[in-house]
């Protein structure tokens, strides 16, 4: 026992060795606070920015749980922690901080005016310009929350494309039975604000403004789509994980989905007569089509002490070459639209219909405010008591309005 | 107290490194918790104001905060009280003599082991209708069983409770069997001897010789299940609703998702001083059961 | 004659269901976390499951492996988490042994100091102990994260071993003192001995714990990077928000078989430390 202690005592000793070790980044131009790290291709990209902007990098994993992620970002922003310099955050975060001050303006040296107007309009206005008028975050993809159907349900049914109420409602009934689904979707609470902003859309609605006869007419039909069985209860739990298979194995017949189908593909569905994109159906046949686009955005700390260097970084992501980086490493599609062309090759599964959605649909950021996620989660948890029955439409339109008025004040 | 250790400066010295750590780690956070619970700090809105008590009046009126109140009461309750039950059986049955006693002592911190953030989100797929492992063992008994258990409140509670059970019952298990082998077995060989049975040294022996210790052990294990947020944060994420967000789960949503630090604070303070009333009564009642 | 072995071979049968039970509840899910991390990602989910997979694969381990640098957070993981237990069992025996053989007021009241700073939840004093770390210029370092880890160890592991120290007679210390054993012979060759299956028991705990303890390396560094923090940094799948479970589950057995390789050898400590016979009456 005696020998065994001592041993260990030693051992002690000669770790604590390393307890003046610290790791800093003191010969890095730049440190980039980054989900991407555990990507195959993140050397490949991380080599292509390093040499395109001539800059050395230092690269921190950030967490990908997006919890996790909340509590370490909002500290470093909210103490002026200048140990980072660039941040890739999401649509929630850029929400909850762009009025804040601490993310620094880059509308003068980076998203300048002669490039701004590629970027999709409605997402640059909502979402990444602060009150001020400062445009605060550099988005670095597009993606789409796009409508997806499987085709050879649309097939059984008769029915070439969803366009009408009528069209989807027959789909409805088509497809919903032994089992399957004509809708399905997430609607757990922090997911399903997607899913109501998109009908909300579809009616011609908004989602500000819950007295707009739009948004009734679309929660009455998300109700009666589960009151008649086109889609199925079990949902209220069901994240995007628990989605996703039952989509790939047939139990569903339209969805709402971001990304260009890597899993629809991985399971060898992804192909014009089984899953596909189709265009936002036109519920209330007036011709708009709205469609909610995300992405993920360089931001820099305004604490940061190697702006210089930053700016450079972020500059590189608006040319060619650091969006084409971002295609080839990432599978991500380019913001720009004049450089979609460019960097994505013909015949990629996702380049047409990417383009539609740009030229045909008014493209905008998902409604978002300061207290972002209370926000979500309020509105979620008032849907799912609309759903079961515990509140009625006209009274969810009433909250709805309230929580609006609190969360816009 | 005997009077072989005479010197007054050795317990300090004995004690003086732990204290000093965490004395370091915790004396200005806790101070800092304190002082904030008495403004309000929103840091999106960019506030930052003495309110004094505000906060406080505050908690009573929020639905969400009294809703993770109730769910906190009844998974306590429940999961501690199921905890002592299971766990001394659990323990009486690791101590038992039968051949594979090592390897099932082994296998059973295996739950415990596992990050919660794996179980959390293994447990929302266990409970899933379609592809949960719970319904299809059931299935295999009744094939046309479907229930999704997360999305009602009850079974939501209980699945959360179970799971909370099913990874923690070991870790207390196993301190319980700990304080076991202090037991001779010379006692039980006495009692046998003057004709006692299996139940009768169970209810007159281990009970009472290991009540001191379970008692003890009570204190931080309510302590961690009304702080415990990591299942519910991983499985249900408080759902459905807030029927499942427990006290400690709200308090982090406050603190990092709103950024409501000054009222993060006071609901802190408060579950601070629940619980120090809590521990105050067990520690007056594990003294009893000394005597 | 028979009916007592009729009574003890329902006894024998009776221990091997409840044993058998006990294990099937314990392994079941485990099991079944295990096969979905050798199951390829496209069969993961399907009614009714199976539980053997069809075509069971390592492409998940490859590929954690090769892209989470696992060896340099399993170098980092274990000179943080080696430090602690070295230094927390032994600044947590020492501690014991003073707050249960010495009862005045001021070591009374430092024993409800520590017991009581167990009771704010981490996630609240992270923000103000996070500015701390940094002005005491601690932040991101290898001595700043071992003071976070023995810190939040301490609580329990003092009360465990405390309650041990007081069952342990003081007659066998009055015993030894009065043979002339001085206090640091009395402390390591009567208490410490006789302390065997505890410290073993809180040395493993504490070493499940520390492994699998992600917020604080996650959130007071930045640079050092450990195991338990791979955790949450599984590559999102293609629609940015969903958590392949594949990789997770996988990412479990990864952290998790360090764990039963050390329990695996320690438990021989503790089965030593009890042959060597509890505390004679």
């Amino acid at each position: 026992m005696k020998k065994l202690l001592g041993s260990m005592l030693v051992a002690g000793m000669a770790l604590s060795m390393f307890t003046g070790m610290t790791a800093y980044a003191d010969d890095y131009d730049l440190t980039f606070y980054c989900i991407d790290t555990t990507d195959p291709d993140f050397d490949t990209w991380l080599q292509t920015v390093e040499e395109g902007t001539g800059l050395k990098i230092n690269v921190v994993a950030a967490p990908t749980d997006s919890d996790t992620r909340q509590q370490k970002v909002t500290t470093i922003l909210s103490t002026g922690d200048t140990s980072v310099d660039v941040l890739f955050v999401n649509d929630e975060m850029i929400s909850s901080f762009k009025n804040t001050g601490w993310l620094e303006p880059i509308q003068d040296t980076v998203l300048t005016e002669d490039i701004r107007g590629e970027y999709a309009q409605g997402y640059i206005e909502h979402m990444v310009t602060s009150v001020d008028g400062d445009i605060v975050a550099l988005p670095s993809y597009t993606g789409y929350l796009a409508f997806w159907v499987n085709q050879k349900f649309l097939d059984e049914a008769g029915i070439e494309e969803i366009v009408t109420k009528e069209d989807f409602e027959k789909y409805l009934a088509a497809v919903s039975k032994d089992g399957k689904y004509g809708y399905g979707g997430s609607w757990e609470k922090t997911y399903v604000f997607n899913e109501i902003g998109s009908f909300v859309n579809m009616f011609g609605g908004d989602y500000f403004d819950w007295t707009n006869p739009g948004n009734k007419e679309a929660m009455q039909f998300l109700h009666d789509m589960a009151a008649n069985g086109y889609t199925p209860l079990d949902q209220l739990a069901d994240k995007y994980e628990q989605m996703t298979p039952k989509c790939t194995d047939e139990t569903y017949g339209s969805w709402f989905m971001w990304g260009i189908g890597g899993d629809y593909k991985a399971a060898g569905m992804l192909s014009p007569d089984q899953i596909h994109m189709q265009m936002i159906p036109d519920l209330d046949g007036d011709g708009n089509r709205t469609i909610y686009t995300d992405s993920w955005s360089y931001v820099l700390n305004k604490a940061s002490e190697n702006k210089e260097a930053a700016i450079k970084f972020m500059q590189f992501m608006t040319t060619e070459e650091g969006m084409k980086a971002n295609f080839e490493c990432f599978d991500r599609m380019p913001p720009r639209k004049d450089l979609l062309d460019n960097i994505v090759p013909d015949g990629h599964d996702a380049k047409e219909m990417y383009a539609r959605f740009a030229n045909e649909c008014y493209v905008t950021g998902r409604p978002m405010v300061p207290q972002a996620m209370e926000f979500i989660t309020d509105m979620g948890t008032l849907f799912q008591s609309m759903i079961k029955d515990e509140v009625t439409v006209d009274e969810m339109c009433e909250k709805a309005q309230e929580l609006v008025v609190k969360y816009t004040e | 107290m005997s009077n072989i250790n005479r010197k007054k400066w050795i317990p300090w010295v004995m004690v003086l490194p732990v204290l000093l750590i965490r004395l370091f780690t915790t004396v200005y956070p806790i101070g800092m918790t304190f002082r904030n619970s008495l403004f309000s700090i929103k840091l999106l809105s960019g506030i930052n104001k003495f309110v004094g008590m505000r906060n406080y009046v505050d908690v009573f009126k929020d639905d969400k905060v009294i809703a993770s109140l109730t769910f906190t009461v009844i998974f306590v309750f429940f999961s501690m009280f199921f905890h002592i039950i299971l766990g001394i059986g659990l323990a009486l049955i690791l101590n038992m003599k039968f051949k594979g006693r090592r390897f099932l002592r082994t296998i059973v911190l295996i739950p415990w082991a596992m990050p919660s953030v794996v179980i959390g989100i293994a447990a929302r797929w266990a409970f899933n209708n379609d592809y949960g492992l719970i319904n299809d063992l059931i299935r295999r008994f009744v094939p046309t069983f479907n229930y999704s258990w997360l999305i009602h409140t009850s079974s939501a509670r209980f699945a959360v409770i179970a799971m909370d059970l099913w990874k923690d019952l070991p870790f207390f298990a196993i301190l319980i069997l700990s304080g076991m082998q202090f037991i001779s077995f010379e006692i039980y060989e006495a009692a046998r001897v003057d004709g006692a049975n299996g139940f009768q040294s169970f209810c007159r022996i281990t009970l009472p010789l290991i009540a001191k210790h379970v008692a003890t052990l009570c204190i931080p294990f309510t302590i961690w299940r009304m702080t415990s947020f990591d299942i519910v944060y991983s499985m249900t994420s408080g759902g459905p609703g807030e029927d499942t967000s427990l006290i400690a789960y709200r308090i982090s949503m406050e603190a990092f998702t709103n950024l409501n630090v000054g009222y993060a604070s006071c609901l802190a303070v408060m579950l601070f001083i629940v619980m120090a009333i809590f521990s105050f009564l067990n520690i007056r009642v594990s003294r009893r059961f000394s005597e | 004659m028979t009916k007592y072995k009729v009574y003890r071979a329902c006894k024998f049968m009776g221990k091997w269901i409840l044993v058998l039970m006990v294990a099937f509840v314990i392994l079941f899910p485990i099991f079944w976390i295990f096969i979905s991390s050798i199951t390829p990602e496209t069969e993961l989910f399907t009614k009714p499951i199976n539980y053997l997979p069809l075509h069971p694969t390592l492409a998940s381990y490859k590929y954690l492996i090769e892209n989470v640098g696992l060896f340099r957070k399993i170098g980092n993981t274990l000179i943080i988490v080696g430090s602690t237990i070295v230094f927390s069992t032994v600044f947590c025996l020492m501690a014991a042994y003073g707050f249960a053989r010495f009862r005045s007021k001021g070591i009374s009241l430092a024993f409800g100091f520590i017991i009581v700073t167990m009771l704010i939840p981490e996630i609240v004093t992270a923000r103000p102990l996070y500015e701390f770390m940094r002005k005491v210029k601690l932040y991101d370092t290898y001595l700043g994260l071992i003071i976070l880890y023995i810190s939040s160890v301490i609580p329990f592991t003092v009360l465990v071993l405390k309650n041990f120290v007081t069952e342990i007679p003081i007659s066998l210390e009055e015993a030894a003192a009065i043979d002339g054993a001085t206090f640091l012979q009395r402390f390591f060759m009567v208490v410490l001995p006789l302390m065997r299956p505890a410290v073993a028991t809180v040395c493993i705990i504490n070493f499940i714990s520390s492994l699998n303890n992600f917020f604080t390396p996650l959130y007071y560094s930045n640079n050092i990077q450990v195991l338990s923090v791979s955790i949450v940094m599984i590559p999102l799948k293609d629609n940015n928000y969903g958590l392949p479970w594949d990789l997770i589950s996988a990412m479990g057995w990864i952290i998790l078989l360090p764990i039963i390789i050390f329990v695996a050898i320690f438990e021989q400590q503790i089965m030593d430390g009890i042959m060597a016979g509890g505390v004679k009456a």
